[in-house]
């Protein structure tokens, strides 16, 4: 007579068999049509990043001049240095700043007090527009010298008027930035912080912990796999920053704010360049597929770690 | 009593600290510091265009609608509907291919699952601003130029990593006992994910669906480029009150308030699904 | 129960998502045969508005309907260049100027207009009067002998100022000022400390934004893009003494937030009476004398664009016109347009809705000549006239130049040329560099640009 624990391997075996073709049916859909909407414009792009193709130009032709447009991108170009640069630059300071701000969001509002409902959502309205629209406002509102909400209050307080985005472009970019996506990162690390459990911060006070040390010792490496997912997350999505830039500082003053995006819609909409646009953009996906890439290590490090529970 | 202590890990309340008026009070003024900018937009929908641009400015003006009705005379209610719909449909074609995706890799993970998911991040690297000659070289090539569905399609291959990395974080954060005993009892797929995994994950899917439609909603360089009169959104018809011989910051404010209040409202009935679902473990 | 919610939840998304895509079929359905609707690509500037207001007594008359696209003047051109120079199809009119008009005709991406005018009964051809379409405009709308475009609103640029401030300070302005007079009025009158300004001048980087203005300071002061052999001229004498006194002149006594004005910012300025002088459009006018948007509607005063050395290209030509996109499947109901949207009888509409004040300006002499229009423009009515008719696309610098435009270079090229140079000296504007080091920049991409497009050898 087979014992029920062989007839259950057996029916085990078969069954996990068959999930593994039921799992492969479930994931390939998307993954084809991912593929076609993604690959298929991918290789346009760099189809046309081999020729060279000037939209107002058409008696210039479509000739086919292989690698030259990347070796100028990478070996010549001033402006796409720069734009690297400023990239890395940019893209940092909003992560980090909208963390850090987020952070201190999340703190305040992970107690109880009355209207709490209220103050978060207050809180978390700026995700929710537009970036144009916030860079519109933000740009003629508040950071214009003459008219300008901040500068009304800034002279008010004595200090000199000041153009923001003339003198302290990226400055002016990072805030209208954080602004906007220190929420994504507060809703995060607020998830977090409410999963810390009653009992440890307990223990914690009762050690005697004051409430610094509680957060440097207890809070923080708790929150850090949440910190790590609202960096990748919000990495991806900042790379692509594009709208408050179109808007508010068009990549100036010079190539002051000129990001990657930027550059290479500027080479298409300004220049009617798309041979050196698409090769702009390939180059972009090489760029940031390394940070991800380099990002993701660390990430997958820290996940597998894990939390004891 | 239950001899079964629960895996899940239930977010507790913390304790009211004393002598925290002064720190709510703090709270209150960041909240509405935080929201400024979105108030004074909403002011300044009210305003007279040269009461938008005073120095100093205006904090009591008389308040005017005029505003409001030039922005539903331009043509706001075709372009809503059409964001409406781009952006629901999307999120719902995201998500109808992106779910079963997120089960596969996080119930059944094999040693190519981390290529996946990176492969799967790697097709948001490429700026859209890069393919934007060749999508409407194709598009227009395959006659979705211009049309809801060919944006539908669009967005929704944008959305897919993110329904597919957040969900299945959602998904492996479940205790594994209750799946294996479905399992054993023999049920496919569609009864486990109606049935068990979909309920249990409920806020996280609010979560992810808010998310995509948010990203889908606000996007704008796409459907400036391959849009004209049938498909327009919102982004682009509040970029077209933008004009370089003329004022029109009062105009934009009304047209910016119009957009961004469905997605408000949407996001604030959403937010307490929103919040618990990321609590349940998008993270390991 | 639980999950019986869930699945009522779960058919709820499967009946919305059927009733989205239905959505999305039914918005497919192709438009009723028999009745052509016209898809026009346009920019929001206030005359625009009007003419979208108006549309309704085009199709009452002609039974043709109309959709508008409207966009910021930088988007649309770059959708409409996208968009014609991968086949088209997407508008039947477009909102061009007067620098893409030539560029696009020769690109045969525009269709001659010759042949519809050639068409039209004599009554009809009567009734619309070519002729009495400023000459310039229609020189700076043609290409080989023959036109592609009909201006909607044509303007130059000419000199604001505010009486009273002028008044204050016992100064006078002369009707044909001159650059120094400028700079030493400005002096006087720059009080910054108090939020007021001696002058407002674009600096927001752009060839049409920055680029324009200051490319009429060019030729005035006796300088040009490029010599008859295409070779750049920006380290040239007059042309580095021109950008230098701009860029002084904006630096010592101008706005704040320079790299950030354009038309718009400095309009509002003046209208709020943040600033004494203006160099700009003549379009401004009107919304500057109307009280319901200006502060100051009846101190302002007006005079001639500024000149230094030469008149030549001292004020600019530029008209917003409408074309037909040669992928047009309704050619004809467009010409119908176009020539209903710039006839007599749609100023006198404009008129009688708005007032003879807001007349789409700059594009018929008999405009100028009607008794009406002169007692609501009054003023400013004959500056802009005469800046109009002397404003010469193939005549604008002191020595003989290879290029036509007067406050652009009539390439394809200098899209990219006079945004690239602007933004190198919006840089010197907000003080992180210098003059002479933005243009020997400048000079070198430039250079690169031109021998890149065959120009230079």
């Amino acid at each position: 007579m087979a014992t029920p624990a062989t007839q259950v391997d057996a029916g085990r075996w078969a069954f996990l068999r068959s999930q593994r073709m039921a799992s492969i049916a479930l994931l390939l859909p998307a993954l084809a049509y991912l593929a076609l909407m993604t690959q298929a414009p991918f290789v346009l792009t760099l189809w046309y990043g081999f020729h060279r193709w000037i939209l107002t130009s058409p008696e210039l032709g479509h000739a086919w001049i292989g690698l030259e447009n990347f070796r100028y991108e990478l070996t010549q170009d001033p402006i796409f240095r720069t734009a690297i640069k400023n990239t890395l630059e940019i893209t940092a300071s909003i992560v980090g700043g909208s963390l850090v701000i987020g952070l201190g969001l999340a703190l305040l509002l992970n107690r109880t007090f009355p209207l709490r409902g209220v103050a978060r959502s207050l809180m978390i309205a700026p995700f929710f527009v537009m970036p144009t629209v916030n860079a519109v406002v933000q740009k003629n509102l508040f950071l214009n010298p003459i008219f300008g909400l901040v500068n009304w209050f800034w002279t008010t307080l004595g200090f000199h008027r000041v153009d923001w985005l003339a003198v302290h472009p990226k400055f002016s970019i990072i805030a209208m930035a954080v602004w906007q996506w220190a929420p994504f990162m507060m809703l995060i690390l607020l998830a977090g912080l409410q999963g810390i459990s009653e009992e440890v911060r307990e223990a914690a006070r009762i050690d005697g912990a004051g409430p610094v040390t509680e957060f440097r010792r207890i809070t923080l490496p708790l929150l850090g796999p949440y910190v790590e997912l609202a960096v990748l997350l919000g990495m991806i999505y900042i790379l692509q920053l594009f709208g408050e830039i179109f808007v508010a500082t068009q990549g100036g003053p010079g190539t002051e704010t000129t990001t990657i995006p930027y550059y290479v819609y500027q080479t298409i909409s300004q220049a009617n360049d798309v041979g050196t646009s698409s090769a702009q953009g390939v180059l972009a996906i090489v760029f940031s597929s390394i940070i991800a890439a380099l990002l993701l290590r660390l990430l997958t490090r820290t996940f597998r770690k894990g939390l004891t529970a | 009593m239950s001899a079964v202590t629960p895996r899940v890990v239930v977010p507790s309340r913390p304790r009211v600290r004393p002598g925290a008026v002064g720190l709510n009070l703090l709270t209150y003024a960041v909240a509405f510091l935080v929201f400024f900018p979105v108030l004074w937009t909403l002011l300044t929908a009210f305003k007279k265009e040269a009461d938008a641009a005073a120095t100093p400015p205006k904090f009591f003006f008389q308040a005017t609608l005029s505003n409001f009705s030039t922005v539903f005379d331009a043509g706001y209610f075709t372009y809503f509907k059409n964001t409406v719909i781009l952006a629901g449909g999307s999120t719902v074609l995201a998500l109808v291919l992106g779910l079963p995706a997120a089960y596969s890799l996080a119930f059944n993970p094999s040693k190519h699952t981390p290529k996946v998911l990176s492969w799967v991040l790697s097709t948001k690297m490429l700026p859209a601003v890069g393919a934007l000659i060749p999508l409407v070289v194709i598009y227009k090539r395959v006659g979705l130029f211009d049309t809801r569905l060919g944006m539908i399609l669009l967005y929704a291959a944008f959305n897919l990593p993110l329904v597919i990395w957040m969900m299945r974080s959602f998904f492996a954060d479940l205790p594994k006992e209750i799946l294996e005993a479905s399992i054993v009892d023999g049920a496919g797929f569609f009864r486990i994910m109606t049935r068990i995994v979909l309920p249990l994950t409920a806020p996280g899917l609010a979560a992810t669906a808010l998310l995509s439609l948010i990203f889908s909603w606000n996007e704008f360089l796409l459907a400036v480029n391959l849009t004209a009169a049938n498909s327009g959104t919102l982004p682009v018809f509040i970029s077209g009150f933008q004009t370089s011989e003329g004022l029109f910051f009062a105009k934009m404010s009304a047209a910016s308030t119009l957009a961004v209040a469905p997605v408000i409202l949407a996001g604030w009935l959403a937010q307490r699904s929103l919040v618990r679902g990321l609590t349940f473990g998008a993270v390991k | 129960m639980q999950v019986s919610r869930f699945t009522v939840g779960l058919c709820g998304v499967i009946v919305l998502s059927l009733a989205v895509l239905v959505g999305v079929g039914t918005a497919q359905s192709t438009a009723r045969k028999g009745q052509p609707t016209l898809t026009i690509a346009t920019v929001n500037n206030p005359d625009m508005i009007v003419m979208q207001a108006l549309s309704s007594k085009f199709t009452s008359k002609y039974g043709i309907k109309v959709k508008y696209v409207t966009l910021p003047e930088n988007t649309l051109r770059q959708k409409v260049t996208s968009d014609v120079a991968t086949g088209g199809g997407q508008f039947d009119i477009a909102t061009v100027g007067t620098y893409d008009v030539p560029i696009w005709a020769k690109n045969k991406w525009l269709v001659s207009l010759q042949p519809y005018f050639g068409k039209l009964s004599s009554a009809a051809a009567q009734s619309y009067d070519l002729n009495d379409v400023l000459p310039k405009v229609r020189l700076g709308l043609s290409y080989n002998n023959s036109l592609y475009a009909v201006p909607f609103y044509g303007e130059s640029s000419m000199t604001y100022y505010n009486k009273k401030l002028f008044a204050g300070a016992g100064l006078k302005m002369p009707l044909h000022p001159t650059w120094d007079q400028i700079q030493s009025f400005a002096a006087k009158l720059n009080k910054s400390s108090s939020n007021q300004y001696g002058i407002c001048l674009r600096a927001l980087p752009g060839w049409g934004e920055f680029g324009a203005p200051l490319t009429t300071v060019i030729n005035t002061f006796g300088g040009q893009w490029f010599n008859t052999k295409w070779e750049p001229q920006l380290t040239s004498a007059p042309f580095e003494a021109a950008v230098n006194f701009y860029v002084n002149l904006i630096r010592k006594y101008g706005e704040p937030g320079a790299t950030s004005s354009g038309f718009t910012e400095c309009e509002t300025a003046m209208a709020q009476g943040k600033t004494a002088m203006w160099v700009d459009a003549t379009v401004a006018a009107g919304q500057l004398t109307d009280p319901s948007k200006s502060q100051v509607a009846k101190d302002i005063g007006f005079a001639y664009a500024p000149t230094k050395v030469t008149p030549l290209g001292s004020h600019w030509l530029w008209a917003w016109s409408l074309a037909i996109e040669a992928s047009s499947k309704n050619k004809d109901a467009a010409f119908k347009f176009l020539t209903w949207a710039t006839s007599k009888d749609y100023l006198k509409l404009v008129a009688e809705k708005n007032g003879w004040a807001a007349v789409p300006p700059g594009t018929r002499v008999s405009t100028y000549k009607n008794p009406n229009y002169k007692k609501a423009a009054g003023a400013f009515a004959s500056i802009v006239l005469n800046s109009m008719l002397t404003a010469d696309p193939t005549h604008s610098t002191l020595h003989k130049a290879p290029y036509v435009g007067v406050q652009f270079v009539g390439i394809p090229e200098f899209q990219n040329i006079g945004t690239l140079v602007t933004q190198n000296l919006a840089g010197a504007v907000a003080g992180n560099t210098s003059v002479s080091s933005a243009l020997s920049l400048s000079q070198q991409q430039v250079t690169r640009i031109m021998k890149q497009a065959g120009y230079l050898k």
